[in-house]
């Protein structure tokens, strides 16, 4: 007896082909997804318990990175500031603002305030701030554009790949250590701007060959910091 | 088995590790071959091939999913306040103190965000010098215990501490009447000046009331010994550095005996080996069974214990000493040629020698000791004497008796039992505590565990750890150290011994107050100077001139006349021979305090290589006399039950007093004696101390509590499985160019020699691990390491390296667990550690030589040789293990899929796999242990040691800030810092000022296994030792050495 018709060809066909693209489908699909914004949360600010600005603080008021994260060029962690920190202006200004009451309320009765997290890595990754701020790596580089933030959000997406490619070539990342906290620095574009940069820093140049543009620039400053460039891709640069 | 026994103990240079390997017994063979000897569980039948399938399909379809989970978000907890000087993520050490060896031992907490994870030694503390042993390093996990007790108790139901005020307080009025006639406080040794003031205080409120101390380890024969000699208890304090000759009877100093992390450091210091410096002190021991002293002897005399006052008579007599002492038997031929030569040794060193006796030696042979120490004209040079250190120095035993019978006399009313004193479990067993102490009508126990004495008690009280409150310790030589708080209280009921008894004497304080004042009081420094000298103390962990002076000692009578009491074994009569025991305080869990500390169970004890039990130990001989048989291991494993296992049980008694415990055989044990450790089989330790290994105190008396003869031992049918680590991670020297060669004719791992044979030929040329193997094989391929590339400081090259100096490695394993401290390194329990499944990264492998009556024992600490082509990197499917710029051979958790290819393709088997969740802690409270810096690895984990990948990591980051190379000394890595030897020495290869370097040009420098020209990064120093001409001529193991 005959199970099978002639038009179970064609059904076969069709399964066959739908299943093969639906596994490939799946896998660039998936990949897609969790590289996307959607997933990632790129741009998307998480609830906070009081709504900082960074642009109203850093771009409008002027205040250094550090006044707030100033374990930044000594530790690991940036970290969060103490309510007594932002207290050292909104026990003056703004007293009575109901946006700020619960960093009064944490400041008054020694309760720490819950913030939530905006980037995050996994656990075996061992990432140092000060490792970064002190060899001229720039806030600006990981975190770019907070100074246009109201709310805080991510600006990337800290995969292993996005760390690797500064890892290979810091050269197009770095920047004189002076200027990291500088979010608004430019590569200079002409000689003379670079010159006089290189003279402000004293940071040595061959007056012949002077850096035209930031891969030259980077260059330099490798060989100027004593940066390892082989080095940091090696795992154990992250990985403990 | 004999015979075998013979040939391989005949051939001079031939180590071995087990007896099993020194009988060649196929299931040693068998372990040598496997892939993964008893790693890998066989399936059993309860999986059919199709289930395996199905399960491998789906996990393997879910392993893909795991990559696409995207990390939770967690929350930021910020500060209301900004401590100063305080940075998120950087640690900070605080200086405090601990006890060990039942004194104080100054130690440095590193705390991050208020949670001590690791501790180190405090280099300004006279006895750490900045070392510690193991169970200093462990007793950070203690802190962490879940199983520590944290309520108040009335009759094992919660109650308040409300409640116990009222009661104490009622009970302490109707005392007050009589003066207080019915109360007795019991501590352990009280080495805190100020909890002494406070229970003093106590009792001028209470004149009739008493204070009893007891700890089951006690110096009393020290004490006892120094009046017979000198006419008052002095504490002997040894001068290591100054000695040339050592003879240590029955003596335990580098390790048990409080100081011993400071003469460790002293005795080291005295026989490094370095080019032109061959100058190197003897080392005699004669001891029932090897002790970490023993094991590092030049000469080692096994001799049962109740024989060391013949023996040190034979000395002093051959010495001309001034002593007269009835002591009777007869030396044997060997021991009275080892007595010859150790006294020639000693009078050829006047002044320069020392003769030590351990504690559990009689008053009469300490007496001995002095006078012999004295006509050396040793005193004042290698030995000085102080007061004790102890605030109120006792004779433990007696106190412990005189407690007894005024229960027994139904004089107590009320009994307090203050920290941690546990009498129930560890006062002589013909005490009878355990009847006593439910007598009492009002009975309180204070302790950090609800245990044996707790359950018999009327109210238990939660007593805080040392690190949570302040506090102050004498430590061995009387200076004090102020113990700070390292951590906010874990549990709001808990309470040190010192506010108890502050409110017991009716003015609660805070505990800094306490400390604070007692120290105005005591005069530390003049009133306006105080706060200076206080401020400098905490700080420095050190109080200044608190240490006791050195007195000036004289013997009382001369000669001085003795009376030692005589053991002699019993005459065999109607066919039963008795044996004697000898109880020593365990190697790693003391005399029971720390059974519930995870870290030192599973710690492999230094002589043993036993974990989570203690045993029986016998010589051989008396093992085979006894008709006992042990069995394989691997026999064990292979009929999967846990009933079987390698020892036999047997039971010893006497005089009504018996126990049962499982015998095992150990090489160098003297014959007709068993050694047994004490702090086993606790019934009320808590989770992890509970039911493990045998309890020695049931045979423990008052009368005999170190030495006990006359005990009968019987053999029953039972067998014991025992967690024995001494053929786990076996390195396999038989095969050649992969053909397995005749056992006689192996290479050794291990370069060996004696100090003549240095002196003639420093690289040791001629010995079988450096004869006819090629260390350097040619090569077309430019050198990847280049050493002498050390450019200008501006741009320099790290390469990582470490020397070992087995030398001076005593095998005390403070490193191993210092390693399991700063690394996260989980314990796995003793049914996994009988698989072989230790996650220890660092082991001490311990190599015999000669015949097992009384071998020489080598000890080789093994971490990951971070080989610089190394052989684990060329078989990894997914690059999970490669090496970095440094040299490091980098092992990346979150890239292992768990292939164990690595493992199998190690020569030193240094690689540990995650076979379960290994690190799952069900208590929240553990994970506050966790070191911030170090991964902790998840099931399918393959892991190693990584030099302390996180330190060098930490140093370069702060060098790179101030743009600097990398200090020498800046990166010690964790076994580094706790060896109290100094043997292990890390550094740059590329520096050629640092020490690593100049010690790896040594000519005695060599590498293990250097011959699969793996180039390990680890390399080692020959092992050399200095015995006697005269006696090494006599053992045969020498005489073929040459």
């Amino acid at each position: 007896m005959q199970v099978f018709k002639r038009h179970h060809n064609t059904l076969a066909r069709v399964f066959v082909i739908s299943g093969l693209l639906a596994i490939v489908g799946l896998a660039v699909g998936g990949s897609a997804i969790t590289r996307s914004p959607w997933w990632t949360k790129v741009g998307e600010p998480p609830d906070q318990p009081v709504p900082f600005s960074h642009k109203h603080h850093y771009e409008e008021l002027g205040i250094d990175c550090r006044y707030c994260h100033w374990s930044v060029t000594q530790s690991a962690h940036a970290g969060v500031p103490s309510s007594e920190v932002c207290m050292t202006c909104h026990s003056q200004i703004w007293t009575n603002s109901p946006l700020l009451e619960p960093v009064r309320d944490s400041y008054n009765n020694n309760k720490p305030l819950v913030w939530n997290k905006v980037n995050n890595l996994p656990e075996f990754v061992y990432f140092d701030h000060s490792a970064h701020v002190n060899k001229g790596i720039s806030c600006a580089s990981c975190h770019g554009g907070i100074e246009k933030m109201h709310l805080t959000h991510k600006s990337q997406y800290f995969s292993m790949q996005w760390c690797l490619d500064c890892h290979r070539n810091p050269e197009q990342h770095i920047r004189p250590k002076e200027e990291v906290f500088n979010m608004y620095y430019k590569t200079p574009r002409t000689e003379e701007e670079m010159k006089a940069m290189l003279d402000r820093y004293n940071i040595p140049y061959d007056p012949n060959n002077i850096p035209r543009n930031q891969l030259e620039l980077g260059r330099l400053l490798v060989k100027h910091y004593n940066i390892h460039k082989e080095q940091l891709s090696d795992c154990s640069i992250c990985h403990r | 088995m004999e015979e075998k026994r013979n040939e391989l103990q005949g051939a001079g240079e031939q180590f071995w590790r087990s007896l099993d390997e020194l009988e060649q017994s196929p299931e040693f063979e068998a372990l040598l071959q496997q892939e993964f000897p008893r790693q890998a569980a066989p399936l059993g039948n309860f999986v059919s091939r199709r289930q395996f399938l199905r399960l491998m399909g789906a996990s393997m379809a879910l392993a893909g999913l795991s990559a696409c989970g995207y990390k939770p978000q967690g929350p930021i907890i910020s500060r209301p306040k900004t401590p100063e000087d305080r940075l998120t993520g950087v640690s900070h050490y605080y200086a405090t103190a601990v006890l060990t060896n039942g004194y104080g031992f100054g130690v440095l907490g590193r705390v991050y965000e208020g949670r001590p994870v690791k501790l180190e030694g405090n280099p300004d503390h006279p006895t750490s010098l900045g070392a510690t042993d193991a169970i200093v390093q462990a007793q950070i996990l203690d802190l962490y215990d879940p199983d520590r007790s944290q309520n108040v108790l009335r009759f094992g139901r919660i109650e308040t501490w409300r409640a116990f005020e009222a009661d104490i307080q009622n009970a302490l009025a109707q005392q007050a009447a009589k003066g207080g006639a019915g109360i007795r406080i019991l501590t352990g040794r009280v080495v805190s000046p100020t909890l002494a003031a406070q229970i003093r205080k106590f009792l001028q409120t209470y004149p009739q009331a008493k204070w009893y101390q007891y700890e089951p380890i006690n110096r009393d024969n020290v004490y006892e010994g120094a009046r017979l000699a000198f006419g008052e208890w002095l504490n002997p304090i040894y001068r290591l550095r100054n000695a040339k000759v050592i003879v240590a009877l029955d003596s335990d100093f580098l390790y048990t005996e409080p100081g011993a992390v400071r003469y460790a450091r002293e005795f080291a210091d005295g026989r490094r080996i370095r080019d032109g410096q061959t100058d190197m002190n003897r080392l005699y021991v004669a001891e029932p069974m090897f002790t970490v002293t023993g094991m590092s002897a030049d000469e080692h005399l096994p001799i049962r214990s109740s024989k060391i006052a013949r023996l040190l008579y034979e000395i002093a007599k051959l010495l001309g000493a001034p002593v007269q002492a009835t002591v009777e038997g007869e030396l044997t031929e060997t021991e009275q040629k080892w007595a010859q030569v150790a006294a020639g040794d000693l009078v050829a060193h006047r002044g320069q020698s020392i003769m030590i006796v351990g504690e559990a030696q009689p008053p009469a042979v300490h007496a001995m000791a002095h006078a012999i120490n004295a006509h050396l004209g040793n005193l004042g040079r290698t030995v000085v004497f102080t007061a004790p250190p102890e605030e109120q120095p006792v004779l433990h035993q007696e106190q412990i008796r005189q407690l007894a019978q005024d229960l027994a006399n139904n004089a107590v009313e009320v009994l307090i039992m203050l920290g941690g004193a546990n009498p129930a479990y560890n006062a002589p067993v013909d005490l009878k505590f355990g009847e006593l102490i439910p007598k009492v009508p009002f009975s309180v126990h204070h302790g950090m565990y609800v245990d044996e004495t707790a359950a018999l008690c009327v109210w238990h009280l939660p007593e805080s750890h040392p690190f949570e409150a302040w506090g102050d310790v004498r430590a061995f030589d009387g200076t004090a150290s102020i113990q700070q708080p390292l951590i906010f209280p874990l549990y709001p009921n808990t309470r040190t011994t010192l506010e108890l008894m502050a409110q017991l004497n009716g003015a609660p304080a805070e505990t800094f107050k306490l400390v604070q004042d007692h120290w105005k009081q005591a005069k530390l420094a003049p009133e306006a100077q105080f706060d200076a000298v206080w401020r400098k103390g905490v700080h420095d962990g050190v109080l200044p001139r608190t240490a006791k002076p050195v007195k000036q000692v004289a013997l009382k009578q001369t000669p001085l006349v003795v009376q030692s009491p005589i053991y002699e074994l019993a005459p065999v009569q109607a066919g039963v021979k008795t044996y004697e025991v000898r109880f020593a305080p365990d190697p790693t869990v003391y005399d029971g305090r720390f059974a519930n500390n995870a870290w030192l169970q599973e710690l492999p004890k230094p002589v043993t290589r036993v974990c989570w039990d203690n045993l029986a130990y016998m010589s051989l001989k008396t093992f085979e006399e006894l008709g006992l048989r042990r069995k394989g291991t691997w026999a064990f494993f292979e009929d999967a039950s846990f009933v079987k296992g390698d020892a036999p049980i047997v039971t010893l008694s006497v005089n009504g007093q018996a126990m049962r415990v499982a015998a095992y055989p150990i090489p160098g044990h003297a014959d007709d004696c068993i050694t047994l450790h004490l702090g086993y089989g606790r019934t009320r330790a808590g989770e992890k101390g509970s039911g493990t290994g045998f309890n020695a105190y049931l045979l423990r008396t008052s009368d005999a509590p170190w030495i006990r003869t006359g005990v009968e031992v019987v053999p029953q049918p039972e067998r014991y499985p025992v967690a024995r680590t001494e053929e786990h991670h076996l390195i396999d020297t038989r095969q050649k160019d992969g053909v397995k060669l005749d056992s006689t004719d192996h290479r050794p791992v291990i370069l060996t020699g004696l100090l003549e044979e240095f002196k003639k030929d420093p690289e040791l040329k001629d010995k079988p691990h450096r004869k006819g193997y090629k260390w350097e094989h040619p090569t077309m391929y430019p050198e990847r390491w280049q050493y002498d590339r050390y450019e200008n400081p501006d741009n320099y090259r790290n390469a990582w390296a470490m020397v070992i100096d087995p030398t001076v490695c005593t095998g005390c394993s403070a490193c191993v667990t210092a390693c399991q401290a700063e690394n996260n390194i989980p314990v796995v329990g003793k049914t996994e550690v009988m698989r072989g499944r230790e996650m220890l990264w660092l082991r001490i492998d311990r190599y015999f030589k000669g015949k097992a009556e009384n071998p020489r024992v080598y000890q080789v600490p093994v971490p990951c040789m971070h080989c610089e082509s190394a052989p684990c990197e060329l078989v990894c499917p997914v690059a999970a293990t490669v090496h970095d710029h440094e040299g490091l051979n980098a092992m990346v958790y979150n890239r292992c899929v768990g292939t164990r290819y690595c493992s199998n393709n190690c020569p030193y088997k240094v690689r540990r796999f995650n076979f379960y969740r290994y690190s799952y802690m069900k208590s929240p409270v553990l994970h506050l242990l966790q070191n911030p810096d170090v991964t902790v690895r998840g099931r399918g984990v393959m892991e190693k040691c990584t030099y302390c990948v996180q330190r060098i990591s930490k140093a370069r980051i702060l060098a790179k800030r101030e743009n600097r190379p990398i200090r020498d000394g800046e990166v010690i890595t964790a076994c580094q810092q706790a060896c109290p030897t100094q043997a292990i020495v890390f550094g740059n290869l590329n520096d050629p000022d640092a020490r690593v370097t100049q010690l790896r040009k040594q000519p005695h420098n060599f590498s293990i296994l250097g011959e699969l020209n793996a180039r390990p990064r680890t390399t080692y120093l020959a092992k050399i030792d200095n015995p006697h001409p005269e006696l090494s001529g006599v053992e045969a193991d020498h005489a073929t050495d040459h």
